[in-house]
């Protein structure tokens, strides 16, 4: 699933989506993706595939792309991310978001073989109190491919 | 067919929440894309920018709040949604060597390239955090891309 990220490919598409925390989460809590980025439409994500995702903590970018204050390293590294695939079985489980951090990667970012996701079951959790306060967003970037055209 | 390189400068001022469309982009629009940097100039005397006066170079600070949103030059579609100008600075990318006129495939391992070609009219960045109250700042990217005339 994870392939060889020593070459990393040029990115073609790309959509930057937040998680924000309403209020202060606790550990083991679950927070899904309740923003609507272009692939959580039923009929643009059957062709949409994911090639690699990226992490922002706050000394990476200071305020969210809807104004929020973004969560720090320590958020960062309370989180796992959860990617459902399209046939509703679990490609990634508790994948340490903090591995999707290029600054604590060499600059390099973590890609995928083309995953098909379902986007709106896909999830954060928890692992510990007390590093995310209510009101921060954690920040992603989804690198992606439109099957209908992958040379876009 | 030859790669080229220019910077493309765009004036963020106070306001926050708003789109900053470019400018003076007829040159490399719909053109392909193969890289955009942002640079990092440092606090240099102040130029003018599209007309206007007195502009610094943003800093690495304010740059944390700012996104760029780049639209398809063929659909309008989005190519890049809301992507954090810090992703395109040198030091996110792991301090890699520039990408160069005519090495561009031999110089970018691990460089994030973003690509395609994009309608630069349409295509904007948008400010979540004021960079300075009294003055404008501007932003500089340096845009790789591939131009017919050799």
């Amino acid at each position: 699933m994870l392939v060889s990220n020593s070459f990393q490919q040029p990115i073609g598409l790309s959509y930057t989506s937040e998680v924000n925390f309403v209020s202060t989460p606790t550990a083991l809590q679950i927070v899904k993706f309740t923003e609507t980025p272009i692939f959580s439409n039923a009929q643009i994500a059957q062709f949409i595939r994911i090639k690699g995702i990226v992490a922002y903590t706050s000394d990476a970018v200071k305020k969210s792309p809807g104004g929020n204050t973004v969560i720090s390293q320590n958020g960062l590294e309370s989180l796992y991310l959860n990617i459902i695939g399209t046939n509703s079985k679990s490609i990634l489980w508790d994948f340490p978001c903090i591995s999707l951090y290029p600054l604590v990667n060499g600059g390099i970012y973590y890609e995928f073989d083309k995953l098909a996701i379902n986007f709106t079951a896909c999830y954060l959790k928890v692992n510990v109190d007390g590093n995310i306060s209510a009101g921060e967003s954690a920040v992603f970037t989804w690198i992606y491919e439109d099957i209908r055209n992958p040379k876009k | 067919m030859a790669i080229r390189t220019r910077e493309l400068q765009l004036v963020i001022g106070a306001q926050t929440g708003v789109y900053y469309y470019f400018q003076n982009t007829a040159d490399i629009n719909a053109k392909t894309i193969y890289n955009i940097e942002w640079l990092f100039l440092g606090q240099q005397n102040p130029a003018t920018i599209n007309g206007v006066y007195n502009c610094l170079p943003i800093t690495s600070g304010s740059v944390q709040a700012m996104y760029l949103c780049l639209r398809d030059a063929n659909t309008l579609d989005w190519r890049h949604f809301n992507l954090p100008l810090t992703a395109l600075g040198r030091s996110f990318s792991g301090n890699l060597a520039p990408v160069l006129p005519g090495v561009v495939a031999s110089n970018v391992k691990n460089w994030k390239r973003y690509t395609g070609k994009i309608d630069w009219t349409t295509s904007y960045i948008i400010s979540n955090f004021p960079p300075g109250a009294a003055i404008n700042y501007y932003i500089t990217l340096l845009i790789t891309y591939e131009d017919g005339n050799s």
